[in-house]
């Protein structure tokens, strides 16, 4: 199965992606499909949020979502037209450990943003990041039956 | 946003009547719990009954409320869906939270 989506650069679309892509991936007999659509808010959030549009772009150019199952393994392709992701956001998808409180005192140590890449790499067995032309890519595979 | 409230003389209880707590509602989330327990001051109960999907940025935002509590009253958590263990569950925010499976086990908690 393969689904290709066009999203605007807007927060408002991540709920509808979600659920129009659960709703065709039901359609495939994937039996958990809720960290797909968890991945797909985190992934759009963070393009939508974060990314950098070039500013010689006369458009505002709209996301592009990949979604390939094959078999029991799932990939998710985010792709945006922008300037180049530097190499700590890159390495933020790996790398980032939030560590949780030692006591019940520190609490207010806990941060209360950042918590999407941990949650990506936690859910992925494999994360890539790719420049294709002006095109920032990024690659997250699962194991849907892990996931079930 | 919109919201249940319900209060009594040892907690308030806030539920949010949206089905999705991501990106889009999140700060409007965070600012009218700290805007309705600032006037409550007391134990904050708050049913995720309604509540299927959430996200990181649903996540940072009860975690920001967590953090608001613990000068006022505490926060509890009830009526957690299977999607929203999960989410807590990976980021072992379920070590953290007061996570209860119904509303019932919640109240009998703060009775004891």
């Amino acid at each position: 199965m393969k689904i290709r989506l066009s999203i605007e650069r807007d927060l408002e679309q991540i709920g509808p992606v979600g659920e129009c892509l659960k709703q065709l991936c039901s359609l495939g007999d994937y039996p958990e499909m809720a960290r797909v659509e968890l991945l797909v808010s985190e992934l759009l959030t963070n393009v939508i949020k974060h990314s950098v549009p070039d500013e010689n772009s006369q458009h505002e150019f709209p996301v592009g979502l990949t979604v390939v199952a094959d078999g029991d393994n799932l990939t998710l392709s985010v792709s945006e037209i922008g300037k180049p992701m530097s190499c700590d956001v890159v390495k933020s998808y790996t790398d980032t450990q939030i560590e949780m409180p030692a006591s019940e005192g520190d609490v207010f140590e806990l941060p209360e943003s950042g918590w999407g890449v941990q949650l990506i790499k936690s859910i992925c067995n494999d994360i890539s990041y790719e420049r294709l032309d002006d095109s920032n890519v990024l690659h997250l595979c699962f194991d849907l039956k892990a996931a079930a | 946003m919109n919201w249940e409230v319900e209060e009594n003389t040892a907690y308030v209880v806030l539920k949010p009547l949206e089905g999705r707590l991501d990106s889009a509602l999140a700060p409007k989330f965070r600012a009218d719990v700290a805007e309705l327990t600032e006037k409550a001051k007391k134990t904050l109960v708050l049913d995720l009954d309604n509540v299927e999907f959430m996200d990181s940025s649903g996540l940072g935002a009860v975690v920001g409320c967590y953090k608001l509590m613990q000068s006022i009253g505490g926060m509890h958590v009830c009526n957690v869906g299977p999607q929203v263990k999960d989410i807590f569950r990976l980021t072992h925010m379920d070590r953290i939270f007061e996570v209860n499976d119904s509303f019932d086990d919640c109240v009998e908690k703060l009775a004891a």
